[in-house]
């Protein structure tokens, strides 16, 4: 864990960042907003800084962990890293949103959405790591 | 790499089940239901058997998958695949909820549950499958 690749955990971190901003941007955020019954004037009532902020470290904390199991498990093409990281997003990421939101009532779109941005985000990820070295 | 138990699979499986009826039960159900702002009407909503059969095989999978992982580190003992099915939940599962949950204004207290759920139930797949698999 010691000679781990900071450069690549924090490109990492910030690439999944940018899918999220497409992913709940132009693409989904309208049906987003629409499936939780959100407005946009209940959304700009969350202290923005705190979302984000916490958003950014959560997903250095993730590209910690995925770039240790990469390290770990002798990742490094681009076919096994892809294939490593979006293995992660449809198994156990996505499963676990799934049964959740059978349990709290969320509608299929929603699921597909948000299971959805995680397997891209997870994607971008491994491409980092394949890019840049774990 | 492959080749997996499927008795550890299906037991972990029924394991999710089992600390669910607790965790989302005598345990965490009025806090969690309140939290996520699940009205007693709300519960009624959906049939049983597409929440509970949709549930067992998402989490069917989720353990064959976990299996398979374990596997690829040959045969670790029982506490470093406890280890890494925490980590699999500390680090992916809860860290995705954690995002989403920020966007979509819920509470710590709802992370708390629903990721501490998380947690236990990777926990003890890893630990069925070090003594199993």
């Amino acid at each position: 864990m010691a000679n781990a690749n900071w450069l690549a955990i924090l490109v990492a971190a910030l690439a999944g960042f940018l899918v999220g901003g497409i992913w709940y941007g132009p693409l989904f955020a309208k049906a987003w907003m629409k499936e939780h019954g959100f407005t946009m004037e209940g959304l700009k009532e969350g202290n923005m800084l705190a979302i984000y902020g916490t958003t950014f470290l959560l997903s250095v904390v993730s590209a910690i962990m995925l770039g240790h199991l990469f390290a770990a498990s002798n990742i490094t093409s681009m076919r096994s890293s892809l294939m490593v990281s979006t293995g992660v997003a449809l198994g156990f990421i996505a499963p676990a949103i799934g049964t959740n939101y059978l349990f709290s009532r969320k509608s299929l779109k929603l699921f597909f959405i948000d299971a959805g941005y995680w397997v891209a985000f997870y994607a971008a990820m491994g491409l980092v790591f394949a890019l840049l070295g774990t | 790499m492959w080749e997996i138990s499927w008795l550890a699979v299906f037991l972990s499986a029924l394991v999710t089940f089992l600390v669910g009826g607790l965790w989302y039960g005598p345990l965490f159900l009025k806090s969690w239901q309140k939290e996520a702002g699940i009205s007693d009407d709300d519960m009624k909503r959906r049939h049983p058997a597409y929440v509970f059969g949709g549930a067992f095989l998402f989490n069917l999978f989720a353990a064959y998958i976990l299996g398979h992982v374990l596997a690829t580190y040959g045969q670790p003992p029982a506490k470093t695949d406890v280890m890494i099915a925490f980590g699999v939940a500390a680090g992916f599962i809860v860290t995705a909820f954690g995002v989403n949950y920020l966007f979509a204004g819920k509470s710590m207290k709802l992370l708390a549950i629903d990721g501490g759920y998380w947690i236990v139930t990777y926990s003890l797949m890893g630990a069925i499958f070090g003594y199993l698999g």
